[in-house]
């Protein structure tokens, strides 16, 4: 039986289920027992009822959910017990640290930031991006038991509907205490500076009847606005928030041109940028050489049906999730019962 | 306080060119450069020497022709610098050159390792936590800011960051810290009477004679991963795509947003 352990970040338990996909991706049409494994000091597992065969939990307080040595002795441990195949870890901010001390401890190889994965004649190769996102690296493993990968969120998707029935197993471990003490925690401020953006919505002379709807778009994308020279000049936004020559030099990895015509100096500011997505009314303005995707028509109609379609999945996302909720918690709770008292 | 630091001598990621008929990076003629969050992490390091006289100690994997840039450091302020230079280390995946440098750093005293939390080239963010797991020292990345209002003992304070969160840790000695560019942490100019100094005698070159590998444990040989083929991604992406406002335009760019990982769920937690 293949066997599949994943980890669930606490930070978002639910991008863990993405990484079920590439599982199916990786051995297509075969029978998978999965394993999902969480740490901390409350039970997630209604969450993700009914993806998993069996969910572990390892209470760990708030500060011993970042040491990750910590957290990879305990799966070190579970993956030898119950034989793993193939083990998923999320490339966020605790993922990329717990895999390769566990990838130590279980002395196989480990992938980095995989974004693709397939299954060539029973070897599975996985894609990766390197040399700062310019090449793709096809790997494979070598003289490793296990099969181990950090997954980039956000590549693959969620799977359709749960419907296993898991077993919640609720472990109680002992740690050397104060190694790691994580003293302040706080959501970090918002940036101000447009350089500092990842995703850029921008707009240009075509939206400057309506410039404050930008900021409907780019907070749901959690970016920032920006602006072309001419909705400056024109004193419609600040200076601060000018792309080009003349303006800021920006580096997002998404820019959103909305209403830009594109002359040569706006351009200039947006040349490393690596996707571009034009709207404008003419598909043959200098801006849309530069895009992945160009939108031929009106930006503020642009904006409203984006920003619509957007709210709209997580309404969907929300709804899923209660449904299931209401579906697993009566199993959920009595098995949590039996195997507190059965270990 | 003795501090190690682990750096990487990478291709300029800017400027490399690929060849296109033979299908691989060339690297003959090009540019390297100290990997920016290295040159961060020893930065800090020479921080901790100017304000409490701490040793500093620079460890890098390499070939032997990078020993100019590890002079470069030592003109800057490090006591020493080590070189681990073997024909066999060549082609070693992270696996292999985390023993290599674990193998490597073990040789020295350290209270603290500082390394930058990722590399420009590889950009994996392995190293960092396998040495901590080879050494059994603590790690923490995403370092933005080490405290040094006061002289450490037995125990640093940093300050880290993620995409949603900054956080304050106390991490005790030893510890391995994973420190980006985000830090903002500048190395310092040579003085100007160093720029020429000789620095021969604080360059250490360690060869596998010194280590002790076998020869199935580096290089290709000692990697658990294999790179089969290398592509710019550029083969990789679709050509433009012209949509309209309508639902079907709408609905394509939606999806390429989620597929690129540009929207997400709202629903994370923090507490503070």
């Amino acid at each position: 039986m293949i066997r599949t352990l994943v980890f669930l970040d606490g930070q978002n338990v639910k991008s863990a289920l993405e990484l079920l996909e590439a599982a199916e991706q990786m051995y297509p049409g075969k029978p998978q027992e999965t394993v999902g494994v969480f740490f901390g000091e409350s039970d997630v597992s209604e969450t993700v009822f009914g993806y998993f065969d069996e969910l572990h939990w390892f209470e760990a307080d708030e500060s011993q959910k970042f040491n990750v040595r910590f957290l990879a002795s305990c799966m070190e441990d579970l993956a030898r017990q119950k034989e793993i195949w193939c083990i998923l870890i999320p490339a966020t901010y605790v993922g990329r640290m717990l895999a390769p001390a566990l990838a130590v401890r279980l002395n196989i190889g480990l992938v980095a930031d995989v974004v693709e994965v397939s299954n060539v004649e029973g070897e599975i190769q996985m894609i990766r991006p390197a040399f700062d996102g310019k090449l793709m690296a096809c790997i494979t493993n070598q003289n490793s038991e296990i099969l181990m990968m950090s997954i980039r969120p956000g590549v693959f998707h969620d799977p359709g509907p749960a419907w296993k029935e898991t077993r919640v197993v609720r472990h109680a471990p002992e740690y050397k205490d104060t190694q790691i003490t994580l003293l302040k925690c706080t959501k970090r401020k918002e940036k101000t500076d447009i350089r500092e953006a990842k995703v850029l919505v921008s707009g240009g002379g075509g939206v400057k009847e309506n410039f404050q709807s930008l900021e409907k778009l780019a907070k749901l994308l959690h970016g920032m606005v920006s602006a072309s020279r001419r909705v400056v000049d024109e004193g419609i936004a600040p200076r601060s928030i000018q792309v080009g020559h003349s303006g800021k030099i920006v580096s997002p990895d998404l820019c959103i041109a909305l209403g830009i015509y594109g002359s040569l100096q706006h351009i200039e500011g947006l040349d490393h940028v690596p996707y571009i997505i034009s709207v404008n009314t003419n598909k043959n303005a200098p801006i849309c050489s530069l895009s992945q995707i160009v939108v031929e028509g009106c930006a503020l109609e642009f904006i409203d049906r984006l920003s619509e379609r957007i709210e709209r999945a997580f309404g969907q996302k929300q709804e899923k999730i209660r449904t299931y909720h209401k579906k697993g918690e009566r199993l959920c709770r009595l098995q949590i019962l039996t195997s507190i008292i059965f270990h | 306080m003795k501090i190690i630091c682990l750096v990487k001598i990478i291709p300029d990621v800017d400027h490399f060119t690929y060849d296109y008929e033979k299908n691989i990076l060339v690297r003959e003629n090009q540019k390297s450069l100290l990997n920016p969050d290295d040159a961060c992490a020893v930065a800090a390091a020479l921080n901790f020497k100017k304000r409490y006289g701490a040793n500093v100690t620079i460890v890098s994997m390499g070939p032997v022709s990078n020993r100019k840039y590890l002079e470069d450091l030592v003109r800057r302020g490090a006591d020493r610098a080590v070189l681990l230079a073997d024909t066999l280390y060549r082609g070693s995946d992270t696996y292999a050159t985390s023993r290599i440098l674990a193998k490597g750093v073990e040789k020295y005293e350290f209270d603290l390792i500082f390394c930058g939390a990722r590399s420009m080239d590889g950009d994996t963010s392995h190293v960092p936590s396998q040495v901590a797991e080879l050494l059994d020292v603590n790690i923490m990345s995403g370092v933005v800011k080490i405290r040094e209002e006061e002289e450490p003992v037995r125990m640093i304070q940093i300050e880290t960051e993620d995409d949603e969160r900054h956080m304050t840790f106390a991490l005790r000695f030893p510890a391995v810290l994973g420190i980006t560019k985000e830090s903002g942490y500048k190395l310092p100019f040579a003085r100007y009477e160093d720029r020429k100094k000789d620095v021969s005698e604080q360059i250490h070159v360690l060869s596998n004679l010194h280590l002790g590998f076998q020869e199935a444990e580096t290089g290709l040989a000692g990697s658990k991963t294999k790179v089969v083929r290398t592509y710019p991604k550029a083969f990789a992406q679709e050509k433009k795509r012209i949509v309209r406002t309508d639902e079907s335009g709408i609905e394509y760019v939606y999806q390429f947003l989620k597929e690129k990982g540009f929207v997400r769920d709202d629903s994370n937690t923090c507490f503070s």
